[in-house]
């Protein structure tokens, strides 16, 4: 007993005197384990032989005036009488807070200490034996998905070594993911979390990944034909309340532990979707001055290799579900060292599946795409002349 | 001060199930291209005939006399003829100066901004018109006004209008009858729910941290107080936050934009976010610090990031991050907003608010408890959507109107705390008008067996 109270006071005084923070019961019996009560007892002791360095605040819980029940929180000792005045019974007055003199702090300021102790749900067992009220057990299923905290802490280490970019883009993996960033930096895919939920594909990908996808990074910029293709499965799943989401959150919840380091990651979050759309727009022109090479007479099947391919390259989803439908691969070894990996035309169920995209591509691609945005832009204009 | 503390452990109740979720729209499956008249017919359809009902009684056709004029019912608003006494069965339709108005929008150019609500619609009474309506025809009501202030009346309801045409198209109302009420289900072995429940709304987390937020979480927890604290609290089984959880941002600056409608475009400035992440944030750590001994649930309010048109869905799962394994287990539950519950067959309704304080738009000084009883009696809780709130276009369909009564009624955001038992037509309902807890420190505690409600404030 003297050795622990030595710990406590010790804890107090550093707490206190030295580091000016305020010390409340939650947080004394949070940092140091002690029961609730007990952490209320030995602030008071602590308070009242130091009352010329501190100030104490109180709790006074009781029944008011009109017989309704009332918390009232005292700032100081000397308005104590005043308020157990506006009591008609009191059933406790217990010490809140403790601060030293020389500081002052709103309560708003007390709150944000508060605030920062905040509760590990995998240590509710403790809370229970230090006095909370013991709440309805909390079913195995959800107790697993907690614990699954702990055994992934390594992992989380691993990801504060890298770069800082890459760990907000692996925080984006539930939304959007840079394909760039992912493309060159195949370690990531070691973290990502495919936004399908099948755990077998999701495997599979660091393997294919970096040979075909850093192949051919100017053609990523064509993600939007992806897009264009599967736009039902993009509403859908964002309109049936993100179960993917959930999912995908709910294992990448696993792997971290710190909810501060999830915290800074927020912060990065902005920038990142800054640099992204840099990129983003850089790309176009890269595109536009591919499909500018092609000649316009090209055939229709060239062209739609060159899209089949895009897809393959492009995004990882798309990928995997392409892949297994083609076996039919070649690599090649362009002047640049990259491997491309070409799939050989399939005439027979290609052009079916992906007649949209050729359409387009048939044509050269960037005077119609031009004219349609001239176009669009015209319009609207137009409209706001007439408004007025 | 701090004596006889021992240790005691106390257990939390746990034996409530809450169910029901009718007002969850299948995201897959809803349909915005829709007119809302089908919503007004069906409303009328639904309670023509239990209006018809209760004025019959109250008035017969043809059977009963006031000052020796016979009262006749007229089938329609059409029928009416000049110096008679009869009665009709309309809708009420308010049209009001400062209503919202989407054709005034679109003639000033504005219709594609989102208009600002005013704090009330109508000034002193001024050009404000009151009208009842059916598929034939209108007639403007003309009462003093403490008669409608007394009979309160709003777009939407429908009601029987006893009075005499005293100019063409004009009709001098002498009494109103409402819409018979259906009848709680007495019949199955009610009332035999146990235990309490916390409710709270307008928490309204900011920029600033709040300490009583801080107090409120230890005392629910049971760390505040003593053992007294403790057990009292540990009947608490849940706790139901109702609404304006979150205080969104004043962006003073892209308001006044609005007001002065200085540009009509979506994009820039005006389309920053409402809501400041760390407030978001902090509510997800409230949750958690209360979830190692609480069940709690989550109802989205006109505050709150959700959408904008009742019902209004639950908040979205990403605003749970902390949260997560807990997320639709009867751990935490996210609601909607009304939302129904039963729990052995006791039935509660609760909403954030805005029912309530859209209605407060259409009439000056009445109090929230006021307007509750006039849900009861217009067996109608929101007959204001969708003419004044946004609403879903629900087809053939108002699921506003009461089908059920409940035994206890809730509406969150409200000025102060108030609770009553209302008995009206051999039904007892408690009506409870739940404070803002950020401006008021209080919170109601609900027994489910008694019914009885208690206030608790948490001072600073």
């Amino acid at each position: 007993m003297p050795s622990s109270a030595m710990k406590e006071i010790e804890y107090l005084s550093t707490e206190l005197i030295k580091n000016s923070k305020p010390v409340t019961y939650h947080k004394f019996s949070r940092e140091l384990n002690l029961s609730i009560n007990k952490s209320k007892e030995i602030l008071y002791d602590y308070y009242q032989k130091n009352k010329l360095k501190l100030t104490a605040s109180f709790i006074i819980t009781g029944l008011d005036k009109e017989d309704k029940r009332a918390i009232k929180l005292c700032s100081d000792e000397s308005q104590l009488d005043e308020n157990v005045a506006k009591f008609k019974s009191v059933s406790v007055i217990h010490v809140y807070c403790l601060i030293s003199k020389d500081i002052q702090l709103t309560n708003s300021e007390i709150a944000a200490e508060e605030v920062k102790y905040k509760s590990d749900l995998s240590l509710i067992k403790t809370y229970e034996k230090n006095g909370i009220i013991i709440g309805p057990e909390i079913k195995q299923e959800i107790i697993k998905k907690i614990d699954i905290k702990q055994p992934t802490a390594p992992v989380i280490e691993i990801k504060k070594e890298q770069p800082k970019k890459e760990i907000k883009s692996n925080r984006l993996s539930s939304g959007y993911v840079s394909r760039k960033v992912s493309a060159a930096k195949p370690s990531l895919s070691n973290h990502y979390k495919s936004r399908k939920p099948s755990a077998e594909s999701a495997s599979s990908i660091p393997a294919k990944r970096p040979s075909t996808e850093s192949s051919k990074p100017t053609l990523q910029y064509k993600s939007r034909k992806t897009e264009q293709k599967k736009p039902k499965d993009r509403i859908i799943v964002d309109d049936n309340q993100d179960d993917e989401m959930e999912e995908s959150e709910v294992e990448q919840k696993a792997t971290r532990t710190s909810t501060n380091d999830l915290a800074k990651m927020f912060e990065d979050e902005e920038t990142f979707e800054f640099t992204d759309d840099d990129e983003k727009e850089q790309q176009p022109p890269k595109l536009e001055s591919k499909k500018e090479e092609i000649p316009e007479d090209v055939e229709m099947n060239d062209v739609e290799e060159e899209d089949d391919q895009l897809f393959v390259t492009e995004e990882e989803e798309e990928e995997e579900t392409a892949q297994p439908k083609e076996p039919e691969m070649t690599k090649e070894v362009d002047e640049d060292g990259y491997i491309t990996v070409r799939r050989k035309p399939n005439p027979v169920t290609k052009p079916q599946s992906k007649r949209p995209p050729p359409k387009k591509s048939n044509k050269p691609v960037n005077v119609t795409k031009k004219s349609d945005t001239n176009n669009k832009k015209q319009a609207s204009l137009m409209n706001f002349f007439s408004k007025k | 001060m701090n004596n006889n503390i021992e240790d005691i452990q106390v257990k939390r109740s746990d034996k409530l199930e809450f169910k029901r979720n009718e007002f969850f729209l299948n995201p897959s499956n809803r349909k915005y291209d829709r007119q809302y008249f089908s919503m007004y017919q069906y409303r009328l359809n639904i309670l023509k005939d239990r209006v018809i009902q209760q004025a019959m009684t109250k008035w017969g056709d043809g059977t009963k006399k006031i000052d020796g004029q016979t009262i006749i019912k007229q089938d329609k608003i059409l029928d009416i003829t000049s110096n008679q006494l009869c009665w009709v069965v309309g809708t009420v339709f308010c049209d009001y100066p400062f209503k919202l108005n989407i054709l005034s929008d679109v003639e000033k150019g504005t219709d594609d901004i989102l208009p600002i609500t005013p704090s009330s619609y109508l000034e002193d009474f001024k050009d404000s018109i009151v009208m009842i309506e059916d598929e034939s025809g209108r007639a403007i009501l003309h009462g003093d006004e403490s008669f409608l202030n007394k009979n309160l009346l709003v777009t939407g309801c429908i009601v029987a209008i006893l009075g005499i045409e005293i100019q063409a198209g004009i009709f001098e109302i002498m009494d109103i009858a409402y819409p018979k009420s259906i009848s709680q289900n007495q019949n199955q072995n009610q009332v035999n729910s146990s235990g309490k429940i916390a409710l709270i709304s307008g928490l309204n987390i900011g920029f600033e941290d709040d300490l009583r937020i801080e107090l409120l979480k230890q005392y629910l927890i049971g760390e505040l107080g003593n053992n007294d604290d403790k057990e009292f609290n540990s009947e608490i089984e849940s706790l139901i936050i109702a609404g304006n959880s979150i205080l969104p941002f004043e962006n003073l600056e892209a308001e006044n934009d609005l007001k002065n409608f200085i540009t009509s475009n979506n994009y820039g400035s005006k389309n920053i976010s409402k809501y400041n992440s760390d407030s978001l944030k902090k509510l997800d750590n409230l949750l958690t610090d209360l979830l190692i001994n609480l069940k709690v649930m989550v109802m989205p309010g006109v505050n709150d990031p959700a959408e904008i048109s009742l019902p209004q869905q639950p908040l979205h799962k990403s605003l749970f991050k902390n949260n997560l394994m807990f997320l639709d287990t009867n751990r935490l539950q996210r609601l909607t907003n009304p939302q129904w519950f039963e729990i052995n067959n006791l039935k509660i309704l609760g909403t954030s608010g805005q029912n309530i304080d859209d209605v407060k738009r259409y009439c000056s000084k009445i109090s929230s408890l006021q307007i509750m009883k006039s849900n009861i009696y217009w067996q109608n809780f929101i007959p204001t959507a969708p003419d004044t709130l946004y609403c879903y276009p629900y087809e053939n369909e108002d699921p506003f109107v009461f089908q059920e009564l409940p035994n206890v009624y809730f509406v969150g955001n409200q000025e102060k705390y108030e609770s009553e038992m209302l008995e009206y037509q051999n039904n007892k309902i408690r009506l409870i008008s739940l404070p803002k807890f950020s401006e008021t420190g209080e919170f109601v505690i609900l027994d489910l067996e008694t019914l009885n409600t208690e206030v608790i404030k948490i001072d600073l």
